[in-house]
């Protein structure tokens, strides 16, 4: 399933993701094996504490030698110096350019991989005014896996002209939001036998995820009959989208709050399709929720698909008819 | 004859280095005037356009005059590498590879310095006032620059042609 993955990431790690580090923690990196930095996730950078890289879902400490250890004492410790180079590489030496971004705990670099970041609060007005004084990164890499929705899009189609209701409900980093990426592509681009012709899409990218845009392009292949709009509410985007780009189908990613949910009911009864994530342990566990549970027993999903880590990231636990609440895959595949 | 064009020479050049001397005064003045310029375009690029800084140095380059585009031309440079450790480094290390091109004095250089670390490093308000602080110090200077000028730039020209004068009186 996973044989389409065309990036050669040992190059995207260099060129999108090390130009923005600090120089110590750059040359740590690049002396991390390769078949290490073939699988890597996450890189975690905290003030005063060692370094990290997560693989496999699992973190690992890191060495100045670029080996992974198990003893504190052995591993890199990031220092303040550290932090501060990254900030000023990640902004392109601009912290006044990032002010909008920092207010969100984000940054969303060339190649679509999202950085988080934590500091200080600086409250004005009761409202977040911007981080200072840094102290931890996230970067997560961003993997686009062109083909791994292949064995789901015949699940959620409908007809050659339109598909189910769809909501994947999936524990993080299981792959929601690679999956959702290619169910938008192959639908926008058509797919086979299942939707020979492709169908309009309306991506509505609130935290720059799914399409990764960096400047306005998207950088992740999202379809080419897909109008992004990026950085916008979920709630107000769906609608905005309706009303202007006239979409057969609406995609967002983890909905879950009052208005989201409004916006699917609006989406929905305008004859539109939708397509979106929301976090948690299987059908259970989403039932619990406020809002999201009435939108499911109302039956406006028609198709639930879960995903776990059972097989690594990506693994379909079960897909669920959602008008019957009966299995329609009970076994997990990958 | 010789006499005659020994001493034309020695009063020429005493007095072209008189001159050159002397000028140094008013091109500190007129190069603290252009700084000034440039550093407020370089203000609004920040802090209206958003241009992130190693583009906004660039721009400010172009539409600069001699001497003072070469900071901002090397610093931008030196941005670009990404081995700078921050914009004040860069900044700095550009004011000393450009050393010897402009006739600011180290009193400016110091406040030009003090002000690269600043440069990049805060949200738009910090960077307004930044750049408010650095004009009102270059105002300062920029008197200091016009009085030692109006003090010293006729004294070093008439100087020179003095000593050149001197000099010949003294070997004739």
């Amino acid at each position: 399933m996973y044989s389409q993955q065309k990036l050669n990431i040992d190059k995207v790690i260099q060129e999108e993701i090390l130009e923005c580090i600090a120089p110590n923690i750059k040359d740590i990196i690049l002396k991390i094996p390769k078949q290490h930095i073939s699988q890597l996730e996450e890189i975690r950078i905290r003030i005063n504490k060692p370094l990290m890289i997560c693989r496999g879902c699992q973190d690992e400490m890191v060495s100045p030698n670029g080996d992974m250890v198990a003893n504190i004492k052995d591993a890199y410790i990031v220092t303040k110096g550290d932090c501060d180079g990254t900030l000023h590489r990640l902004s392109n030496y601009s912290i006044y350019a990032i002010e909008e971004e920092l207010r969100n705990g984000y940054i969303t670099l060339r190649g679509g991989h999202r950085v988080g970041i934590v500091g200080k609060g600086v409250i004005e007005g009761g409202k977040l005014k911007t981080l200072k004084n840094i102290s931890g990164f996230n970067i997560r890499i961003a993997r686009e896996v062109l083909g791994s929705a292949d064995n789901v899009v015949k699940y959620i189609v409908k007809s050659k002209t339109s598909i189910y209701n769809t909501i994947i409900i999936s524990p993080p980093q299981c792959g929601k939001t690679t999956i959702l990426r290619d169910i938008v592509r192959q639908i926008s681009n058509g797919q086979g036998k299942y939707i020979p012709k492709g169908l309009k899409v309306g991506l509505v990218d609130e935290r720059s995820e799914i399409a990764g845009s960096y400047q306005g392009e998207a950088q992740n292949d999202v379809g080419i009959r897909t109008d992004v709009l990026d950085g916008c509410l979920k709630s107000s985007g769906i609608i905005m989208l309706i009303r202007s780009m006239s979409p057969k189908v609406v995609a967002t990613d983890e909905v879950g709050n009052r208005l989201d949910c409004e916006a699917i009911y609006e989406a929905a009864n305008a004859g539109v399709n939708i397509v979106t994530t929301i976090h948690g342990d299987g059908l259970e566990d989403v039932l619990k929720r406020p809002f999201i549970n009435e939108v499911l027993k109302d039956g406006v999903f028609e198709r639930i698909i879960v995903l776990s880590n059972r097989y690594g990231p990506g693994t379909i636990e079960q897909i669920i008819d959602g008008l019957t609440l009966e299995d329609i895959v009970n076994i997990p595949f990958r | 004859m010789f006499k005659l064009i020994g001493s034309v020479l020695i009063i020429l050049s005493s007095s072209s280095l008189g001159y050159m001397i002397g000028m140094r005064y008013s091109m500190r003045v007129r190069e603290i005037k252009l700084l000034k310029i440039s550093l407020q375009m370089l203000e609004t690029e920040i802090a209206y356009s958003n241009t992130p800084l190693p583009e906004a140095l660039k721009i400010v380059c172009k539409k600069s005059k001699h001497p003072i585009n070469i900071i901002f031309n090397k610093a931008a440079a030196n941005l670009g590498k990404k081995d700078c450790v921050s914009v004040g480094d860069a900044f700095c290390k550009s004011l000393d590879d450009a050393k010897g091109m402009y006739s600011l004095i180290d009193e400016d250089i110091d406040i030009l310095r003090s002000f690269g670390h600043s440069l990049g490093s805060s949200d738009v308000d910090g960077q307004i006032k930044s750049f408010s602080l650095i004009i009102k110090e270059l105002d300062a200077q920029e008197i200091k620059a016009e009085e030692m000028r109006k003090k010293n730039e006729n004294m070093y020209k008439n100087l020179g042609f003095l000593a050149g004068v001197a000099i010949t009186i003294l070997l004739i």
